[in-house]
């Protein structure tokens, strides 16, 4: 096939013969389409990962001074870094850390857990498995304004009324808030985890099943001992995946609060600094971080959570569970 | 038929006794009445009008005679039909919006603009974002599987090596450098700077579309490039259209996201808004007539009607998609 001249013999009214540059080999044709589609993707990604995240280095060790002829850099070390330190040190800014912690522990010792049971009884197919499997997909498949506003009815003003009381749930104190919020991203977060599990558990080899049965195990045990092993390698993907946005993801209190609340994540706060954020230049009198300022926030918190992600990962795919 | 039928639900039934399925399943039946009674009543509020709501409550039904459909003497402002409120929102509403920012490399031109927006630009803004994002997004991973799985050059599984190190390494702060590089760019609150980012291929998608185009036969290409086909036309004509179901699935799965997705926006186009903006800016703001809970209901009602129409009609498409991502870890 390395010859790209093709001539078929005895059919040459009906084919007609392919002429092609003869200095253009066929290993030659197919670079040379390759290279220009592919260099496409590859400055794609040159110019939105390798620079942005390069750039994201660079700018968390600058500051920019504003001057006629524009913006100009300075080298300033660790001082932005010192900045975010600082901000996370007062104790009204401290409890962001807090919240998404206690959010990522709930998600993982109440939502997977339950996610893992909820999947096992779809698994089994059990009754009214398929119509719970499609009732457990459909808040995520909503937009998250949808949801967030509904709820917020429901635990407010429907709970008033239902139960005769003065304050919503939403309107009361600060910890009743967060266990809300928490309440409400366990019941948006069974969608995908179910499909997945369940994705994954119906790959398990019937036989395995039966050997168990056959040996006495109840439905408990078989969860244990024969399911959880199984589909230990799509658990292991939810873990790393939760823990490496245990610090980015806002859980929807921008979609709740509107960037005027008290209850606070980590990703909350970077969400609404982004978005606020006066540029490169800070700003008199304006209480938001510059963009070099949130570059240095990023990078703590990559350094910060890429090694526990990797060594957890680690951990798990060498002491977990297996098929054997 | 139906014996079969009655017994598999008597077995169900029977290992339903079992306390593990027991517990799932009455979990289970709440967890469903937590999810539609919200939406149901989300329906019923749309259509109560504001005095109804304020006088009798949220969980009375609507008064039926707020309503004047033979079109008469309104009895209250506004409010003649039971779709007063949907009327209201996608005719009458209005949001200003602001945006200004610096451009260039080092922020030095400014650039402001003032925008007064109606529900029907934020439809059209919401069709163009999702339409042409989501067929972007499916475009770069299924180009780019192909080419790295059909054409075993070096470049390729570097490629292949980089997506599997992305997707496993938890790198932050991509938002605030991509923030001020579409700035530097003058791409920042454009069309083009939005559909420039959604091209890429660097997702699970990646790695589904690899691997489904590394199982198909070579034949077909060697075969067509006999018959003088290109190798564009190879793949443009034989090998994309066998994973058209795919690619159907996955611009389907990025045209519900992008259609409920507004944190995008947000920070990306703050003057090119979408619906599902609108609606948050709506359930969010009190200025007078967003005070009343059915008009803001309505509001949020408009954003959820068509993707529950979407959910109904193909859920089976949806999920089994999803599905096969699981399958693949």
């Amino acid at each position: 096939m390395e010859n790209e001249n093709v001539v078929f013999e005895g059919d040459n009214n009906s084919q007609p013969e392919v002429k092609t540059p003869k200095f253009l080999t066929r290993k030659t044709k197919r670079l040379i389409f390759y290279t220009s589609i592919i260099s496409i993707f590859i400055i794609e990604t040159l110019i939105w990962y390798v620079y942005v995240n390069a750039s994201t280095f660079v700018l968390a060790f600058q500051e920019y001074e504003a001057t006629i002829s524009g913006n100009i850099p300075h080298f300033v070390g660790f001082k932005n870094f010192e900045t975010i330190i600082t901000l996370f040190k007062d104790p009204g800014n401290f409890d962001m850390i807090q919240t998404s912690l206690l959010m990522y522990a709930f998600h993982l010792c109440v939502g997977t857990v339950l996610a893992l049971f909820l999947s096992y009884y779809v698994y089994k197919k059990m009754l009214l498995g398929g119509f719970f499997r499609v009732i457990l997909f459909l808040p995520s498949i909503m937009s998250s304004v949808v949801m967030v506003t509904l709820y917020k009815y429901m635990v407010n003003d429907c709970y008033m009324e239902a139960f005769n009381q003065t304050t919503g749930l939403l309107k009361g104190d600060h910890m009743t808030s967060v266990i809300m919020v928490i309440v409400y991203n366990l019941w948006m977060g069974y969608g995908t985890d179910v499909l997945m599990y369940t994705g994954a558990m119906g790959g398990i080899n019937p036989s395995v099943v039966e050997a168990s049965e056959l040996d006495g195990c109840n439905a408990l045990q078989e969860f244990i001992y024969v399911t959880i092993p199984c589909i230990f390698p799509t658990f292991i993907t939810f873990i790393v995946a939760g823990l490496s946005h245990i610090f980015t993801n806002q859980m929807a209190l921008y979609t709740f609060y509107a960037g005027t609340s008290d209850v606070r994540s980590v990703g909350y706060f970077m969400y609404c600094q982004n978005k606020s954020s006066p540029g490169l230049v800070k700003r008199e009198f304006y209480d938001f971080l510059t963009y070099p300022e949130l570059s240095a926030l990023s990078m703590m918190i990559t350094l910060i959570t890429c090694p526990i992600v990797l060594t957890i990962r680690f951990l798990l795919n060498k002491y977990g569970p297996n098929t054997r | 038929m139906k014996n079969y039928k009655s017994a598999g639900t008597r077995l169900a039934l029977k290992k339903l006794l079992n306390p593990l399925f027991l517990a799932m399943f009455i979990f289970l039946c709440a967890y469903t009445v937590s999810v539609i009674f919200p939406i149901a009543w989300g329906f019923m509020t749309s259509f109560k009008e504001r005095v109804d709501f304020a006088s009798r409550g949220p969980l009375a039904w609507p008064d039926l005679s707020f309503w004047d459909l033979n079109k008469g003497i309104p009895q209250y402002e506004n409010y003649d039909h039971p779709f007063g409120n949907y009327t209201k929102i996608l005719f009458d509403a209005e949001i200003k919006t602001t945006s200004a920012w610096y451009k260039g490399f080092i922020h030095t031109e400014r650039v402001v603009k003032r925008v007064t927006s109606n529900m029907g630009d934020y439809i059209w803004n919401t069709i163009l974002y999702a339409g042409v994002a989501s067929v972007l997004r499916a475009t770069g991973p299924v180009i780019c599987g192909y080419l790295c799985s059909r054409y075993k050059y070096k470049c390729s599984s570097i490629i292949y090596t980089y997506v599997v190190i992305v997707m496993i390494t938890p790198i932050v702060g991509g938002t605030t450098a991509t923030l001020n590089l579409t700035k530097q760019l003058g791409i920042f609150d454009s069309w083009f700077g939005l559909f420039i980012r959604s091209f890429g291929f660097g997702s699970m998608y990646f790695l589904v579309f690899y691997g489904f185009f590394e199982s198909a036969s070579g034949t077909y290409a060697e075969a067509a490039e006999i018959d003088g086909a290109s190798q564009f036309r190879v793949m443009v004509t034989i090998y994309i259209p066998l994973a058209m179901t795919m690619v159907g699935t996955i611009v389907l799965l990025n045209f519900v996201a992008a259609w409920n997705d507004y944190n995008t926006a947000l920070m990306f186009m703050p003057t090119h808004l979408t619906l599902a903006y609108a609606i948050f800016h709506f359930s969010n703001t009190g200025a007078t007539e967003n005070d009343s809970v059915p008009y803001r209901i309505s509001a949020v009602m408009i954003l959820a009607i068509p993707v529950l129409i979407v959910f109904i009609l193909l859920k089976d498409k949806l999920m089994g998609n999803l599905s096969l991502g699981g399958l693949k870890e």
